[in-house]
């Protein structure tokens, strides 16, 4: 049975539209820093609240003060110097009530992506890829807000890594792996319905059901059937995608590899 | 001793070392990890630093924010060999030996692995308090008045998210709540799980933040907040 979920906005909180706010990402000498422009004049601000931008990636966020609603100041710098690394840095806007010191937040947009990394409209990536600090790993796959991100070891001693990400060897051997993550993410994450799924479990599922032709529509009783079920869906996105195949002709051609 | 960062040979030989000193193999590091010019390499800078049997992490912090000029170069947050080589030269001091033991706790304690991540960031003995200093100055103190390798839970609470620790309105809401001044300590029950402990007011500080931007608050606002009677008996 659907559940409503009911939330409450006590302090009426305006939820900023994303057209309302443009982020851009620059990378220079190796330092990444951004701009922030600004449109609330259809928004119900006042023209003294503080205006504060947030990058952040994962747990890890900076903050830049932008002025105030009516008088829009960039700071000085906005190098991301203290976030890791990372093609996926989300932004969080917040306009704060500055005339009492509440702190009260009256306008709020998260989530924002900087303009370079949107995809054309009405397409969105089913696996985003994201270089990142991964320490002594090369991947890993990771379930963030967004949905799960193939993390990828940016390591500067491996130049090559975009390369070897995108090359049939690297995808043989390592997507397997993601789609049994993924399968099992959708069978134990309590917060993920198979009747009404929404988000990235949405898109996954249509994935599974329009292109592998595998429907999972529902979640098996024990531990021991839904490891079958992962298998089996491991198994039919490998037959699909010839994965044995890519990889006998990776080795047959090396440059391919 | 002029200052050394570790290279990657010599953080690797660091992990090694850590590793048998966890397996009851070794009881110190090998030397060569000081000054062997294979495993670290010198300093651009020419200080110099010098053992002394710091008593509390407030005072090995003062002497290496000082010595290291931190606060006008915060690049050094996060030179992985340098926390790393600081880490070997204050061994005793962050690893010390009871009875000819050693209880090497994670490498991430000593090694600083992934300098812009938080979550890994925040548990370097050395890095981690240096840095909560020069960001809060005095109010950094609850953080260090405790020996060199002690890691109570406390800290972890209050250190694990870096939206927390590093910001000074927060941290003195939560000093004026579980800090007893007079004893220089946190207040007994404190990290309790119990309602009113400071998991708690972790958890409801997250709630907060939907609705106010707790960087802009004052600490007493942020009290103000906070539900009672829950809270009611740390005000007293």
């Amino acid at each position: 049975m659907p559940t409503l979920i009911r939330k409450f906005n006590y302090t009426r909180r305006l939820r900023i539209p994303r057209s309302c706010v443009k982020v851009e990402e620059i990378v220079d000498n190796g330092v990444k820093s951004f701009s922030a422009t600004f449109d609330f004049s259809d928004l119900d601000l006042p023209g003294s609240a503080n205006v504060y931008v947030e990058p952040y990636f994962k747990s890890t966020s900076m903050r830049f003060d932008f002025g105030v609603v009516s008088n829009i100041v960039p700071p000085a710098s906005t190098a991301l110097v203290d976030i890791p690394p990372t093609d996926r840095l989300l932004y969080r806007i917040k306009v704060v009530d500055a005339s009492s010191g509440s702190g009260l937040v009256l306008g709020f947009a998260d989530k924002i992506r900087p303009e370079t990394l949107d995809k054309p409209a009405g397409r969105t990536s089913l696996l985003p890829v994201d270089f990142n600090d991964l320490g002594n790993r090369i991947w890993k796959l990771d379930f963030r807000e967004e949905g799960p991100v193939l993390s990828v070891n940016h390591a500067e001693r491996i130049e090559q890594i975009r390369e070897i990400v995108q090359s049939p060897w690297f995808r043989a051997v390592v997507y397997p792996e993601i789609v049994r993550q993924i399968v099992n993410r959708l069978l134990t994450d309590k917060d993920i319905s198979l009747d009404e799924p929404s988000g990235w479990a949405e898109n996954w599922l249509r994935f599974f059901r329009e292109v592998l032709l595998y429907n999972i529509d529902s979640i098996p009783d024990t531990d021991d059937v839904r490891e079958v079920l992962v298998e089996e869906v491991v198994d039919t996105f490998c037959r699909k995608h010839e994965l044995l195949k890519i990889l006998a002709m990776s080795y047959a051609n090396p440059e391919t590899k | 001793m002029q200052i050394r960062r570790l290279n990657e040979q010599g953080i690797e030989r660091f992990r090694q070392n850590l590793h048998r000193i966890r397996e009851g193999a070794a009881t110190a590091l090998d030397p060569a990890l000081i000054t062997d010019h294979n495993l670290s390499e010198r300093a651009e800078t020419n200080v110099v630093v010098e053992f002394f049997s710091f008593r509390t992490k407030k005072e090995i912090t003062k002497y290496l924010v000082e010595k290291l000029n931190i606060s006008t170069d915060k690049s050094l947050y996060y030179d992985v060999g340098l926390w790393s080589w600081l880490s070997v030269f204050y061994f005793d001091l962050v690893c010390p030996s009871v009875k000819g033991q050693r209880r090497a706790k994670a490498d991430t304690s000593y090694i600083l692995a992934e300098p812009r991540n938080w979550k890994r960031y925040y548990r370097h003995l050395l890095a981690c308090p240096v840095r909560l200093y020069c960001e809060l100055g005095e109010l950094a103190t609850p953080f260090l008045e405790a020996p060199v390798p002690v890691w109570r839970e406390f800290h972890e609470q209050l250190t694990a998210y870096q939206n927390i620790a590093t910001n000074k309105s927060l941290i003195a809401a939560a000093t004026k709540l579980y800090w007893d001044p007079s004893k220089n300590t946190v207040k007994k029950g404190a990290s309790s799980k119990g309602p009113g402990g400071l998991r708690r007011f972790s958890e409801i500080v997250g709630q907060f933040e939907l609705t106010y931007d707790i960087n802009a608050m004052e600490p007493d606002a942020i009290v103000d907040l906070l539900p009672r009677p829950e809270f009611s008996r740390w005000l007293s």
